[in-house]
């Protein structure tokens, strides 16, 4: 542990210490994030409060104790979407006849492709739950779906054809929206 | 062995998304939106004070037993080290005097000579790092 970084107990001391605001901030993104990977809420901020205090990730002494937790969070679900983005690759491609058909045989580590099948099918099922939330609310889907898509806020309100003010009234209900209704993340 | 990323829909970037609008809204804003949607702030903040505190009560704990296994090993790979670093002369006497009062400890010994080796000075240090653990001679080899 370096002077940059705090120690275990000022970690310990500075969750101790957030403030009811930054608390419920905590609480709602791993929310958030939670309903992306498709876990509880609190399954989220647990492990970025642990990974925080085993030392597996350093915070640093300038960055407030909320943001490094957020950002772990961020980090977090940014590599369980890489994984389920993930597909198998094909160990080799080989034929047994000279003319035949390519066998293409499966990779034997990792996961497989039944796990893949069914952590896309999950991920599919968060998607659809979610843009249901705004089969009734035309500029909410097409948020949703930029968002979704990767689209920068500019483009987005291009798109829609609003201005700021108007786009961040939606982009507020859509947050408000989402998380009424997975207020503890994705809770079967 | 490599993968390739899919494309599609990104929830990860939804997310994003969302936590930036969050982090955008001032501290009253944000529980004034608690109040109207869900109810009182303090007590969805006392909750996730609750938990937390758990959790740094679990760390703490597993913390502390990872330390006291880390030290366990530590005096187990100490437990004889002064004993093994005697001239092998001073060793053998040791064991020699053990030897006579010992018929297990003697038949050992026996067994190592029959062999046609002798004791090897890494048998010797093995028997007495069983007699360190046994408590039957201290760290400098002295009975108990």
């Amino acid at each position: 542990m370096t002077a940059a970084s705090l120690s275990t107990d000022e970690v310990r001391d500075a969750i101790a210490a957030l403030t009811t605001a930054e608390l419920i901030r905590l609480q709602k993104v791993g929310a958030i994030y939670a309903v992306g990977v498709g876990v509880e809420g609190l399954d989220v901020v647990n492990e970025a409060v642990s990974r925080a205090l085993d030392g597996t990730r350093t915070c640093p002494r300038d960055a407030p104790v909320l943001i490094f937790l957020i950002n772990a969070m961020r980090s977090m679900a940014s590599s369980e979407r890489t994984k389920a983005k993930e597909e198998p690759v094909m160990e080799s491609m080989s034929s047994t006849l000279d003319d035949g058909p390519a066998i293409l045989e499966p990779l034997a580590e990792g996961r497989n492709v039944e796990d893949l099948r069914l952590a896309r099918e999950d991920a599919e099922a968060r998607l659809k739950a979610l843009e249901e939330i705004f089969v009734d609310d035309d500029d909410a889907q097409l948020v949703v779906m930029g968002d979704l898509d990767g689209l920068d806020a500019d483009e987005i309100q291009t798109l829609g054809g609003w201005s700021a003010q108007a786009y961040a009234t939606i982009r507020r209900r859509v947050r408000r929206k989402i998380t009424a209704r997975y207020p503890r993340g994705w809770v079967q | 062995m490599t993968r390739k990323p899919t494309e599609g829909p990104d929830l990860f970037l939804l997310a994003n998304a969302l936590v930036d609008d969050l982090m955008a809204l001032s501290d009253d804003d944000l529980l004034r939106e608690v109040r109207e949607d869900e109810g009182d702030p303090e007590r969805l903040a006392t909750e996730m004070r609750e938990q937390l505190q758990a959790r740094v009560v679990r760390e703490n704990k597993a913390r502390l037993v990872n330390a006291r296994s880390a030290l366990n090993i530590a005096r187990a790979a100490r437990a004889g080290a002064n004993v093994i670093s005697l001239p092998l002369t001073q060793k053998q006497q040791i064991l020699s005097k053990f030897a006579a009062a010992d018929g297990r400890l003697r038949e050992r010994l026996t067994m190592a000579a029959r062999k046609g080796e002798g004791a090897t000075e890494r048998e010797i240090d093995d028997i007495l790092k069983d007699l360190v653990d046994l408590g039957a001679i201290d760290d400098e080899g002295n009975p108990h």
